[in-house]
């Protein structure tokens, strides 16, 4: 699956969103115990996404810094499970925190970005929030249907971010960040500098 | 997705969850437009609707495969059923249920395979080959197969190899073509992702064959470019896709090399 690959942003708001996520290769035989090391390991360092998967050979944790990283990355060496383990984010930081913790980049995956009819998608600062679920799940209408309750005081940042999760089934939507751009978001559209005609919300045919 | 009117009280809380914006307020009622509706049940899991209006129909083939690519947690397996000229109907549980008995393994599962991700182990890439994915529809405009067939036509003519176990290409008609079923042309699913290695050296001629694909179709995709890190901290597909005129993300994934036993990537190549 490629579904964490296109996360839009600039540097400043992805440096602090990282998703880790592990698979197992071909020890098929010790998966249960393995999975499960690995998801506690992942869990001791502060993960921002909700703890909502349990079971299943695919786990994903989202951090926020990339300390937490590196942390989790030496105590996934040490413990030597032999489960593949995948890091989203900025490629620099990334391959910084591969060193720091003792390994090396394998293999990359590159986004080429999004080609095509693109008057058909919404704004890059929607994007910003929809693209943190890969298999688009959560939608555009969602995102500013809960920036206006935000901006109408009837939620909270941090409740319309968690909001935004729930359509996530792979659980790699980084709540955290989603409420930084939830204010940067209202205090555009308050100022002027983004307009909600700019925005190209999807509408019904 | 249906909307049973019976109970709906047009309360309008589903209608922001839909990522395909396939419900619609009218005069009397809340609707679902079936022809925009990828059966993702994005609407149905929110819990937004209080009186349960929301009604997951049985669906049937081809419409299956709306939710078998647009939900996660659907899995791939009504192809199996259509390949035996089975009539595919009832819940999934039931065609889970029946595909146990037969003994039929579901092998395939998901949007796509585990291409980089146990890179480490499996050695599917290798210094001098890439890897390509074309994520149709993505990011949240969803696509008809009618498009993806398009670019998949597109591509076959420069000997690219799909990716078997991946879903899109059990459905292809003729993979040497990039064809796809007839039968579900028409369907509309969120995501499908067409798969595929190939020689580094075919990189940019395939990109920019991409290129021009692009622009004949009715939706979006986003591409993804994999490949090792050689030795020496190299990454050649970076130079690839300049040729091409492509430049290439800041941010992505990383495979840390963590897996066990690794693959040996720059040994002879395994038979």
């Amino acid at each position: 699956m490629t579904h964490s690959n296109h996360r839009r942003g600039n540097r400043d708001n992805l440096a602090h969103d990282y998703v880790v996520l592990s698979l197992p290769g071909r020890r098929f035989d010790d998966l249960p115990g393995t999975v499960e090391q690995f998801k506690s390991i992942c869990r001791q360092h502060g993960p921002v996404n909700p703890d909502r998967l349990s079971g299943g050979a695919l786990s994903h944790f989202v951090y926020d810094s990339r300390e937490k990283v590196i942390e989790v990355l030496k105590d996934l060496i040490a413990a030597d499970l032999g489960l593949s383990v995948v890091v989203s984010g900025l490629f620099d930081e990334v391959k910084e925190c591969c060193h720091a913790a003792g390994t090396s980049p394998h293999t990359v995956n590159h986004s080429l970005g999004f080609w095509g009819k693109q008057d058909k998608l919404p704004h890059q600062r929607m994007l910003e929030f929809t693209t943190m679920c890969g298999h688009g799940q959560v939608s555009p209408n969602l995102v500013y249907h809960l920036a206006k309750k935000v901006q109408g005081k009837a939620m909270s940042a941090s409740d319309a971010a968690l909001e935004m999760t729930r359509p996530c089934l792979c659980n790699i939507f980084n709540p955290v960040r989603a409420e930084e751009l939830l204010y940067r978001f209202l205090a555009d559209l308050g100022s002027g500098a983004l307009s909600e005609a700019a925005l190209r919300l999807p509408a019904p045919k | 997705m249906i909307i049973d009117e019976t109970k709906c009280t047009s309360c309008l809380e589903c209608i922001p969850y839909c990522p395909m914006a396939a419900i619609k307020e009218s005069d009397t009622a809340v609707t679902i437009d079936l022809d925009e509706c990828v059966e993702c049940g994005v609407c149905f899991r929110a819990g937004a609707c209080e009186v349960e209006a929301l009604v997951p129909q049985e669906l049937t083939w081809p419409r299956t495969l709306r939710a078998e690519f647009s939900d996660p947690s659907a899995p791939y397996m009504s192809p199996v059923f259509a390949r035996r000229g089975q009539l595919v109907t009832g819940t999934e549980m039931d065609r889970r249920a029946l595909l146990s008995r037969t003994g039929v393994d579901v092998v395939i599962s998901g949007r796509g395979t585990l291409e980089m991700k146990t890179n480490d182990v499996s050695g599917r890439y290798r210094p001098g080959r890439a890897g390509i994915a074309v994520e149709m529809g993505r990011p949240g405009v969803g696509t008809h197969f009618r498009d993806v067939q398009k670019v998949a036509r597109g591509l076959a003519p420069l000997g690219v190899n799909f990716e078997e176990r991946n879903p899109l290409t059990d459905l292809m008609a003729d993979k040497s073509t990039g064809t796809l079923r007839e039968d579900i042309l028409d369907e509309k699913v969120l995501s499908c992702i067409i798969e595929f290695d190939l020689a580094l050296d075919m990189v940019t001629p395939v990109l920019e064959r991409l290129k021009q694909v692009a622009q004949e179709i009715d939706t979006v995709f986003a591409v993804d470019l994999i490949s090792v890190v050689e030795k020496d901290g190299s990454i050649p597909t970076i130079e690839a896709a300049r040729r091409a005129g492509v430049a290439v993300s800041i941010n992505g994934k990383t495979n840390v090399g963590l897996g066990r036993p690794l693959a040996d990537i720059f040994g002879a190549e395994p038979r």
